[in-house]
């Protein structure tokens, strides 16, 4: 603690320490004037030393922690698949806790571009933190590549920022060809029931825009607060609507909860069951057991998927975390092969925000276990297939299996 | 219509008796020990989940019932004897503190032993099937657990109101003191009706499995709701705690039913109005 002189400011600075004073913040000023200006000025591209610092964003606790646990062992299988080197340099993975809420996920954030300069960011899973890390990316022109953030609204044409992608998929993209697929099937009624927020209406408003052709119309909708255990209160007044088809957007535990007790209440044999690729999700099928056998749901990914890149995926998880591979684990693994490519493709170096910010965009993978991945400049939101799942036992255990794809579907970013 | 009445009113009994089983042991854990249990949710999370390891042992739910409810009760236990014990003396608030810290180290816990994955508990065997309610199926399991609510209310009723032992913790609700004055061992007591609450809330965990299914985070939940019951019936009083299961859970379960939208507010509405209805026209003295 240092005694006020004069010419000392009154400021206080870190710790009590006194603060900058005018010389200081002239001085201060004038060095971090030249050093914005330095990348702008002809710097020889030398290979960078010290590890390539990546700052993976994820729910490792709070409601979303299982999720978010796969997703990082996705991101973390696929840098030690590669010997946690990326072109010859290593890579240095620093993971910090979101806990799904946007105040913690952006003050992790800024701890990891302000105090640890990372290269770049990768992860969030919780649309609502996505949100924050999208405005937070553009002031600190920070490239920052998404896993998870399904939400429409984050990545349109009219909020596009050169930092920001989307590697995992947006909401729309999911449940469109659902609505086309399902009108195909001849189902005329449907009606909509889902989680009263955000993803749980624009799940099912995607669909119903593609559904509602040949007369097939919505009957009725049912939304109920997120988080709710008991659909028993509801589930007369879907059956009273005489619906030929649920289409239901609930993910997690409430996920569980509406499939078993639609099995348990009756509704089962005479109106099917089907929805966003949450609703039978390889996490939740255990739980729910036999309730969810033939229930179809759309998602960018399927544990059936037979692509040899798939079958190598699914067996690398089940041999690395003693578990089922997850769409949310996959989502991980290739957003991290997204940043892979990117810096590899600069050389290992990450020479300027802007030159990576470039470099994502132009990557395109052919062989992901989802399948090709590209990205829309418009948007910066992925382009991919989106498979059309059912739920069967596969070799004694309940897996999805695919029964269409619709191959590069690209969110229209309106 | 009449049948939409039969049905949502059954739901809302198979709610209320979840609700009473938990808010019972919280609600004579405040009456006698005089603080609120906020590790009353944890209770109910480790027993569903000694259940589920029960059960991945012996298929059998009756034992997974036993196992949770047991496990529940002598962690309570172990809490009151190791812990609580020391804190008597000190100010409500610690004790709050304290049970918060409980429920805060049992969410690690919880996820490092069983994990963060959603699991779930099938219904007993015999249960697993539905009757037809007019052209509804209803099914059997949830019929059964007003059974057993009702079954528990009766039986801890009787525990309380026609024992002696029921007499003492009656007694010490109403005046601890004069209790240990008389020569009785109090603090046995409390380790009793502590360890008791944390038993019946381990058996609700094990109950409500089938319906609600069991992962990290439930156990808050259920403590919220349990609050507003307890809350609702009144701190110490097992009819109090029945009547006001009864409300919340079939005025929620018709809410929901009529109109959704209200559904996250409504029962929090029903406690303001409670409150309101119990203080009017009494002066603070009169309700203390």
């Amino acid at each position: 603690m240092t005694i006020e002189q004069p010419g000392m400011s009154s400021r206080r600075g870190f710790a009590g320490n006194a603060g900058p004073n005018r010389r200081d913040v002239i001085i201060g000023g004038a060095a971090s004037a030249a050093f914005a200006v330095a990348p702008g000025m002809a710097r020889p591209a030398l290979a960078q030393s010290g590890p390539i610092k990546i700052g993976v964003l994820a729910p490792i606790s709070g409601v979303y922690a299982s999720l978010g646990t796969h997703k990082v062992n996705g991101i973390k299988m696929l840098f030690d698949q590669n010997g946690m080197k990326i072109a010859g340099r290593p890579v240095e993975l620093l993971v910090e806790d979101t806990e799904a809420k946007p105040q913690e996920g952006l003050r992790k954030a800024r701890k990891l571009v302000e105090s640890d300069q990372v290269d770049v960011l990768l992860g969030v899973l919780s649309s609502a933190v996505g949100n924050a890390i999208k405005e937070y990316v553009a002031r600190a022109n920070k490239v920052w590549i998404t896993t998870g953030a399904a939400a429409d609204g984050i990545f349109k044409k009219k909020n596009n920022n050169p930092y920001a992608f989307r590697a995992s998929l947006s909401t729309w993209q999911a449940n469109h060809p659902m609505g086309t697929w399902l009108a195909g099937k001849g189902f005329k009624r449907v009606l909509l029931t889902g989680p009263d927020y955000a993803m749980g209406r624009e799940a099912d408003e995607a669909f119903r825009a593609t559904f509602e052709v040949n007369g097939a119309q919505k009957v009725g909708e049912v939304f109920v607060p997120l988080g709710t255990s008991d659909y028993a209160p509801y589930l007369s007044q879907i059956k009273k609507a005489e619906p030929d088809l649920i289409y239901a957007s609930y993910a997690g535990a409430d996920a569980v909860r509406f499939v078993q007790q639609y099995a348990a209440f009756g509704l089962a044999p005479s109106i099917k069951l089907a929805g966003y690729g949450y609703l039978v999700e390889e996490d939740v099928l255990v739980a729910q057991g036999d309730a969810a056998l033939g229930v179809q749901s759309g998602i960018n990914w399927a544990y059936g998927l037979d692509t040899p890149e798939n079958r190598q995926f699914v067996e690398d998880y089940r041999k690395r975390t003693d578990s089922t591979a997850t769409v949310d684990a996959v989502a991980g693994y290739v957003g991290a092969q997204v940043v892979l490519e990117a810096i590899k493709s600069l050389g290992g170096n990450v020479p300027s925000q802007l030159e990576l910010s470039q470099a994502v965009g132009k990557v395109k993978l052919a062989k992901t276990p989802r399948g090709p991945l590209s990205f829309d400049p418009e948007t910066n939101n992925v382009i991919q297939n989106v498979y059309i799942r059912e739920v069967a036992n596969m070799g004694g255990q309940l897996h999805n299996k695919v029964v269409a794809t619709y191959e590069n579907v690209k969110d229209p970013g309106e | 219509m009449a049948e939409f009445i039969v049905i949502q009113t059954l739901n809302g009994l198979v709610y209320s008796m979840l609700l009473f089983i938990l808010a019972l042991g919280l609600s004579m854990t405040f009456g006698l020990l005089g603080f609120v249990n906020l590790a009353h949710g944890s209770f109910f999370l480790l027993g569903a989940y000694a259940g589920l390891t029960a059960f991945g042992q012996t298929a059998s739910f009756t034992l997974a019932a036993l196992a949770g409810a047991l496990t529940a009760g002598a962690t309570g236990y172990l809490l009151e004897r190791l812990f609580l014990k020391n804190f008597y003396s000190r100010t409500a608030l610690d004790q709050v503190v304290l049970s918060f810290g409980f429920a805060l180290v049992f969410i690690d816990v919880g996820k490092m032993i069983w994990g963060k994955d959603i699991r779930s508990l099938a219904a007993p065997g015999l249960f697993k099937g539905a009757v037809e309610i007019g052209s509804t199926t209803f099914p059997s399991y949830r019929l059964l657990l007003i059974a057993i609510g009702v079954l528990l209310f009766v039986a801890t009723w009787l525990a309380v109101e026609r024992t002696r032992m029921g007499a003492l913790i009656r007694a010490a609700v109403s005046d601890r003191d004069m209790v240990r004055g008389l020569g009785y061992d109090v603090r046995a007591l409390f380790a009793l009706v502590f360890a008791a609450g944390a038993l019946l809330a381990g058996l609700g965990g094990v109950l409500a499995a089938p319906i609600t299914s069991v992962y990290p985070g439930l156990d808050f939940e259920v403590l919220i709701t349990t609050l507003i019951v307890v809350v609702v019936g009144g701190l110490g009083n097992i009819t109090g705690a029945f009547w006001a299961s009864l409300l919340i859970g079939v005025s929620d379960t018709f809410g929901r039913a009529l109109m959704p939208e209200s559904a996250s507010f409504l029962i929090f509405g029903v406690m303001a109005l409670v409150l309101l209805a119990r203080s009017w026209g009494r002066t603070e003295e009169e309700i203390g």
